[in-house]
């Protein structure tokens, strides 16, 4: 349906933690079956590698590139090896994002600088060490993971990272209208409770007893509140990270997609 | 001089579904902020009840006691009272009704009857109110504003009718404002959260839900009727004379917390 045969897709943040399956590496694959060649950027190279792997062994063409996207010099690098590697870039996913507890109150001014290094770094410098090749190209493709916590609280106190996820709104709708001319979409999905790695990994780094945390309790209680009765997996992030990169969107730019089942249409 | 600008001394200000309530508790505001009052409801009885409560206040009331979603009615209610009071400043289009149940439960009556009531009801009373507004002397002539609510945006699951009645409003309330913007008739809708009134009382006494909703909002607490009047009186008044078109949220914060557990 989706043909992404002639295509070159850049996803940063496309390994994942503990070899498990995140949005990045979930849309790496996607995008690899429906035939796009896959730059798979991660400051981890093993575990890009990894990502790498699965695709080649579906039939499916890939290469590791080991970059952090918060080190200009690295990303730059990063994408002149990928345009070298394929001839050419047409997508580029920004997956790469981190996550600190800490409210309005307790939130240091480390950890603030901190998830504004990372997470806003992370949608501003692959887009501005690609766009170049964008412009030069005729047109691009550019979505950025934000979140529906960069809209409503979810209950938890994530006060910097929540304002880093509505940033990237602000950054995506200003990038969609600034580079429409030059034939360059850019569009956000905002993912609700999605299973991942990292989503794991701060809710256990948030337990007073991690290894007492009931999994499947927590995904009932949750799926209770999501209308389609069910927490997200990588996949539905993935599905419509897809669809945007396709031509199915080609009117659609500077806007947001949220993927929730749901859960922040209701009270 | 924010309580001059926020006055509403000598202007006339038409409440629906003024007889109790949220209704009341608008009217009991715009009168305490000088207005003259055209007061609206079904119940002849509450109405004048409240009325009278009003007049021993010393407030100037005049009362309607007919049905809103008799469209000839709306409009010639719009017609005396500005015959009576030499033309009106405000429309507050607040009545409203619930009829709940599953989407799989509902027939088209059932939601003609609540957007009658919520939607086409408002219409009405914007269209006529507005065309008597166009008579006052510029270049502010007057303010129109409607009831929508949370569930316009945030509905809990059993209430598609309501819920996209209020949604309706909100969406007519943006055209409102785009037709008589250039008139000086600023047209605004308010979201109220969970409010303490009569037609709540059913869901009121299952305190389980009145639990939920506490938990769900930031403020902790169910609104009182007056604080969602204020904020209308603020859309009535001079304070308000740029903003137009707008949906104002007044829920404690519930639209910008989504509770992510079960409970």
């Amino acid at each position: 349906m989706i043909d992404l045969t002639q295509k070159t897709a850049l996803v940063t943040g496309a390994g994942s933690l503990a070899n498990g399956m995140g949005n990045g590496k979930a849309t790496a694959l996607r995008l690899a079956e429906a035939g796009a060649a896959i730059c798979a950027l991660d400051r981890d190279l093993k575990a890009a590698e990894e990502t790498c792997r699965l695709i080649q062994d579906a039939g499916g063409t890939a290469i590791a590139v080991e970059a952090d996207v918060t080190d200009e010099a690295q990303i730059k690098s990063a994408v002149q090896h990928c345009i070298e590697a394929f001839g050419k870039i047409d997508i580029l996913q920004n997956n790469v994002g981190i996550l600190r507890t800490g409210g309005a109150q307790d939130t240091t001014v480390e950890d603030w600088n901190l998830l504004a290094e990372v997470n806003l770094k992370a949608v501003f410098l692959p887009t501005k060490s690609l766009l170049p090749h964008f412009v030069e190209n005729g047109g691009g493709v550019i979505t950025n993971v934000s979140s529906i916590a960069g809209r409503q609280y979810l209950g938890a106190p994530y006060i910097a990272y929540n304002t880093t996820k509505g940033a990237i709104v602000s950054y995506t709708r200003n990038l969609a209208a600034e580079m429409a001319p030059h034939g360059i979409r850019a569009n956000a999905i905002l993912p609700g409770f999605v299973d991942t790695p990292m989503a794991r990994d701060s809710i256990i780094q948030n337990a007073e007893n991690p290894e007492q945390i009931d999994w499947d309790e927590l995904d009932r209680r949750r799926a209770g509140r999501i209308p389609l009765g069910r927490v997200g997996t990588p996949w539905d992030i993935a599905d419509t990270a897809l669809y945007l990169a396709s031509d199915l969107a080609s009117y659609v730019t500077g806007t947001e997609i949220i993927v929730d089942g749901g859960v922040s249409c209701r009270v | 001089m924010v309580s001059a600008s926020l006055s509403l001394r000598g202007k006339t200000v038409l409440v629906t579904g003024a007889a109790r309530g949220l209704g009341a508790a608008i009217a009991r505001a715009c009168a305490d902020n000088g207005a003259r009052l055209q007061l609206q409801d079904l119940n002849e009885t509450a109405l004048n009840q409240t009325a009278q409560e009003l007049r021993n206040a010393g407030h100037d009331v005049q009362t309607a006691a007919f049905d809103l979603t008799d469209f000839g009615a709306c409009a010639e209610w719009v017609h005396t009272a500005a015959a009576e009071s030499g033309g009106i400043w405000g429309l507050v289009n607040n009545a409203g009704i619930t009829n709940h149940g599953h989407v799989t439960d509902q027939t088209v009556e059932d939601y003609k009857s609540i957007y009658d009531l919520h939607v086409f009801a408002p219409f009405v009373l914007a269209r006529e109110a507005g065309k008597a507004m166009l008579s006052n002397p510029g270049p502010q002539r007057g303010r129109i504003v409607s009831m929508s609510s949370i569930a316009a945006t945030n509905p809990r699951p059993g209430i598609g009718n309501y819920a996209s009645s209020k949604a309706a409003i909100a969406g007519l309330t943006r055209s409102l404002a785009a037709d008589f913007g250039k008139d000086g008739i600023c047209c605004n809708a308010i979201a109220p959260g969970y409010v303490l009134t009569e037609m709540n009382t059913r869901i009121l006494s299952d305190e389980k839900f009145v639990r939920r909703i506490e938990n769900r909002t930031p403020a902790g607490r169910w609104a009182k009727p007056e604080e969602i009047a204020a904020p209308a009186v603020f859309l009535l008044s001079q304070a308000s004379s740029y903003v137009n078109g707008q949906l104002l949220a007044v829920d404690g914060g519930m639209n910008a917390f989504l509770h992510a557990e079960d409970d």
